[in-house]
């Protein structure tokens, strides 16, 4: 079987000792730094991705999935023992989970978080290796007009799918599309808006963006808020009950079902599949009461699917070069500074980049499982240090990690600056991630439609008349009206309130 | 008096505004070419039109549609990191790793609001500076100097 094959291709790859060495190493620090309060994956990537640079491009990839996945569940642990969501789509871990914790059941949640998380991982690792082909397949047909309006519907389906003002979103787009095109311009050759600085000839450095607008001035953000009082529960014990389990596994099954289709599409994968499952298993349940109160589904659902979704969110990217999330828009912004150009072309010309990729997000999950549940009470430990003397010493790494990608201190600067631009955003209401994903896309939609253009003597029209475009035009454009509709507009604002 | 429906959304709205017309204004001096063949302004000109009347539109909403106003924003946390960061930038090159870690634990450890433990701090940097020479130079091989210039 061609499925299996390629899986071959990909274990053979991932499981070099040097390959496992990272792909632990990456779910460690993953978790050491996901399981801090207040820091959510995005932060804990951006963080951490100076150091993954150095590596070849499948080793950097694969330790980037490894911090993903370990940040992730370095958010459950907090969600659950503290009741503090590093990201949207653990509050609703926070739910239930801490309910439990509270009950002394600590322990059953982990364990079930981190089962459900792998069950889904290894779901979501089979469906990407049995569809991102087909859609690859699809995709080669696709010219610049296509992957122009593909993106146009990325970036509207994000804005559209995550909570916020849309109007504001969109500009920040716009925004994060214009820093994008900071550097010299391919075609013409021409240098634009570096007001001289060298160090912008090749593009702002996304790492500088990724530290300053997520890492550092999310500690900015914790810092200026009060210290909550932090009650760590007690972990209790680690197995969950025969009964506990019984209750959970068609919640994770369910939840890993719903994670894997709507992971695929553009906008908070995660973040929509975590709430998404939490519904649903409120509204099947036989006891709806339960939920809010230590109601296990109601950890066992939204984990799994959680999950699923972070694994199915990388088809996109590695199929059609487009992130369908912040997260995956960093990783892809990783890929770039290693010189691969996310797309069809990845699985074509570099099987063993992908597959290989693909297999280490098994690795991964299983590592975490192995890993984290026995090192719980190191994390819980960690847990316990103020944040007082915290945030200096990640200071620190944020400095050294920026200064060592080109070892310029332009880029420490560059770090500030976005750091302050964060703190403005932060202030104004405007959610960072769209800039983000703009500021990826920046130079490809550019080089898109400039050639669609060139292809159509100048036409606009171009975009379309061609069917798969017009499509995804149509969408996109279907999705913008549906927000301005009052009825649609209170049932978003329902799904993102808590 | 113009009342503003939220302060929030109307100084978004103002800053996008600003920025499009910015970029607008810094596109001139590129070639803008032709739709069929695009110049280095082309795009950004569109941006930042974009930006402009979506700037716009906010302003509007923020006039006449109630928010959120702007959260009253702390001064220490602020300055304290940033200049770290600054502080970090200027010396790396000059003065070396062990003075910049020094200084970035010192002037960011200010950044916590509440009165300074300076003991503990002073300890907690001295105890991040060897940290960090041992763990980037000694042990990662960073090309940095520990003391001066590389």
């Amino acid at each position: 079987m061609d499925i299996m094959h390629n899986l071959g291709i990909g274990f053979a790859a991932a499981l070099s000792f040097q390959n496992l060495g990272f792909c632990l190493i990456g779910a460690l620090l993953g978790t050491l730094i996901g399981v801090l309060p207040g820091i959510g994956p995005l932060a804990t990537i951006a963080m951490l991705l100076p150091i993954t640079l150095d590596l070849n491009a499948l080793s950097s990839l694969i330790m980037l999935a490894g911090i993903y996945y370990g940040a992730q569940y370095g958010g459950s642990t907090t969600a659950i023992l503290v009741n503090m969501p590093g990201e949207s789509s653990s509050v609703v871990t926070c739910l239930d989970g801490y309910q439990m914790a509270r009950q002394g059941r600590a322990g059953s949640a982990l364990a079930i978080a981190a089962i459900g998380s792998f069950f889904a991982g290894c779901v979501g690792t089979l469906f990407i290796a049995a569809f991102a082909p087909t859609l690859a397949a699809v995709s080669q047909k696709f010219q610049s007009p296509e992957y122009f309006a593909l993106m146009l519907f990325g970036l509207v389906a994000a804005v559209v799918l995550a909570h916020g003002s849309v109007t504001k979103a969109l500009a920040m787009i716009l925004l994060g599309l214009s820093f994008g095109l900071v550097g010299t311009d391919v075609t013409s050759g021409t240098v634009r808006f570096t007001f001289g600085v060298s160090e912008l000839f090749d593009g702002i450095d996304f790492v500088t963006v990724a530290m300053g607008l997520f890492g550092l001035a999310e500690i900015l953000r914790n810092l200026e808020q009060k210290d909550a009082e932090r009650q760590i529960s007690a972990i209790g014990r680690l197995w969950p009950s025969r009964r506990e389990m019984r209750d959970a596994w068609p919640a994770i099954i369910r939840g890993t079902f719903i994670g894997s289709i709507l992971g695929i599409l553009p906008g908070g994968g995660a973040i929509l599949s975590s709430f998404a499952s939490y519904t649903l298993e409120k509204r099947i349940s036989k006891n709806p009461s339960s939920f809010g109160n230590g109601a296990i589904q109601g950890v066992a659902g939204p984990e799994s699917a959680n999950n699923a979704g972070a694994q199915t969110s990388f088809i996109p990217l590695l199929t059609l070069g487009i992130p369908s999330n912040p997260v995956i828009a960093l990783l892809m912004g990783a890929m770039i500074i290693k010189g691969i150009a996310p797309g069809t072309a990845v699985m074509i010309k570099e099987p063993t980049l992908f597959w290989g990729l693909v297999a280490s997000m098994w690795i991964g999950n299983l590592m975490l499982m192995v890993i984290n549940l026995p090192l719980i009470g190191l994390w819980v430990k960690l847990l316990r240090i103020p944040y007082q003397w915290l945030f200096p010493a990640i200071l620190v790494f944020c400095c050294v990690g920026v200064y060592s990608v080109s070892n310029s201190y332009v880029a420490v600067l560059m770090t500030a600056g976005f750091t302050v631009l964060g703190y403005i955003f932060a202030k104004l209401g405007c959610e960072g991630a769209p800039f983000l994903l703009g500021f990826v896309l920046g130079p490809l939609m550019e080089e898109n439609l400039r050639r669609s253009m060139l292809l159509s003597g100048g036409d606009p029209m171009i975009l379309i008349q061609r069917p798969i475009s017009a499509a995804l035009i149509a969408c996109a454009i279907g999705l913008l009206l549906l927000t301005v509709i009052p009825s649609f507009q209170k049932t978003r604002e329902e799904a993102f309130q808590e | 008096m113009l009342r503003i429906g939220s302060q929030q959304n109307f100084w978004a709205g103002v800053f996008f505004l600003c920025c499009g017309i910015f970029e607008i204004v810094l596109s001139m001096q590129y070639d803008i070419g032709n739709p069929e063949n695009m110049g280095p302004s082309f795009m950004p000109v569109l941006l930042g039109i974009g930006l402009a009347i979506l700037g716009i539109i906010i302003v509007a909403n923020g006039l006449t549609v109630g928010g959120p106003g702007i959260e009253p924003g702390h001064w220490r946390p602020f300055v304290c990191i940033i200049a770290a960061l600054v502080l970090f930038a200027l010396l790396i090159k000059t003065a070396g790793l062990a003075v910049s870690t020094f200084l970035v634990v010192m002037v960011g450890g200010c950044a916590y609001r509440a009165k300074v433990p300076w003991l503990r701090l002073l300890l907690l940097a001295v105890g991040m500076t060897i940290f960090s020479v041992v763990l980037f130079i000694y042990i990662l091989g960073q090309p940095i100097a520990v003391w001066g210039t590389a």
